[in-house]
């Protein structure tokens, strides 16, 4: 029996999102395939598979993508699909896409670049937006639009600031052991 | 050659340079490592995947010509990359032996 879920992770809840993926598979739900905010599951042994997400360097078209992915493939590993830059993977048994601390500070650094982009220009938007309508006594809906930006600019801050409580916490493993 | 002060290299590196002293494919690679240490260290494959291309622009390994219809990429040690595992065998021997040695003093 197929299942379908509609649902949303913010991108700095990925483990979050990864964690319910693998949640599924103990109660006999599998990742088949991932479509526009939908998971499509087909049915498996509980416990049968691992999953694992991770964020693509490159688009998913690129050939340095496609040789990344065919490399993974060859150790028995399935891709799943893509989804918004992410990949995810599945495998039975149990099985890591990186045994090191190195890598996996790398793909923070890169989800916390996106994000401090997307919380730079929501900012300035944002305050644009409530000053033209203080200032000028522009229509309301440029307030009401500022104030949209700034309460996203609020959402992005605490999810850049977890991602930055995790590097950290990566980092100090890393000063004793390789 | 660089070999002085280059600092200690991950395990996963000494055990890809160890496996690659004869030519093999990533899967190879991961399974060798695993048979090596007594399944102690496990490679994953992205990591694997980051290491080995990191090594082939620093000259440790060089990627074998494809087999024809094949994706799949073999890869051999260099000459360079013998000498990298020969300096770190002589770092660890260094830190085996003063170990010991102090160990021993404080025993016997």
């Amino acid at each position: 029996m197929a299942k379908v879920i509609r649902k949303v992770f913010p991108v700095f809840e990925y483990e979050r999102e990864e964690k319910w993926l693998n949640e599924m598979v103990e109660k006999g739900f599998i990742l088949q395939h991932v479509g526009f905010f939908s998971y499509h599951f087909e049915e498996c042994m509980p416990g049968e598979y691992q999953v694992r997400m991770q964020l693509l360097d490159k688009s998913g078209k690129s050939e340095e993508t496609k040789e990344y992915i065919a490399f993974l493939e060859d150790t028995g590993i399935v891709h799943v699909g893509n989804m918004f830059g992410w990949a995810y993977f599945r495998k039975k048994g149990d099985f890591e896409l990186y045994s090191d601390t190195n890598n996996r500070i790398r793909q923070i650094n890169t989800i916390l670049t996106s994000l401090i982009i997307i919380l730079l220009a929501n900012l300035m938007s944002g305050v644009t937006n409530v000053l033209s309508y203080l200032s000028s006594g522009n229509e309301m809906s440029y307030s009401i639009i500022g104030i949209l930006n700034l309460a996203f600019v609020v959402i992005l801050s605490w999810g850049i600031w977890r991602l930055v409580s995790k590097k950290r916490s990566l980092q100090k493993k890393d000063d004793l052991f390789e | 050659m660089a070999t002085g002060n280059t600092g200690a290299l991950t395990e996963a590196v000494y055990y890809i340079l160890i496996a690659l002293m004869q030519p093999m494919h990533g899967y190879g690679i991961m399974q060798k490592t695993e048979e090596l240490s007594g399944g102690r260290v496990r490679l994953a494959a992205g990591t694997l995947y980051g290491a080995l291309n990191t090594m082939v622009e620093r000259g440790w390994i060089s990627a074998l010509e494809e087999e024809e219809g094949s994706r799949r990429k073999e890869y051999l040690i260099t000459p360079e990359g013998r000498e990298i595992l020969k300096g770190e065998i002589r770092r660890l021997q260094e830190l085996l032996d003063n170990g010991k040695l102090v160990l021993e003093a404080q025993n016997g």
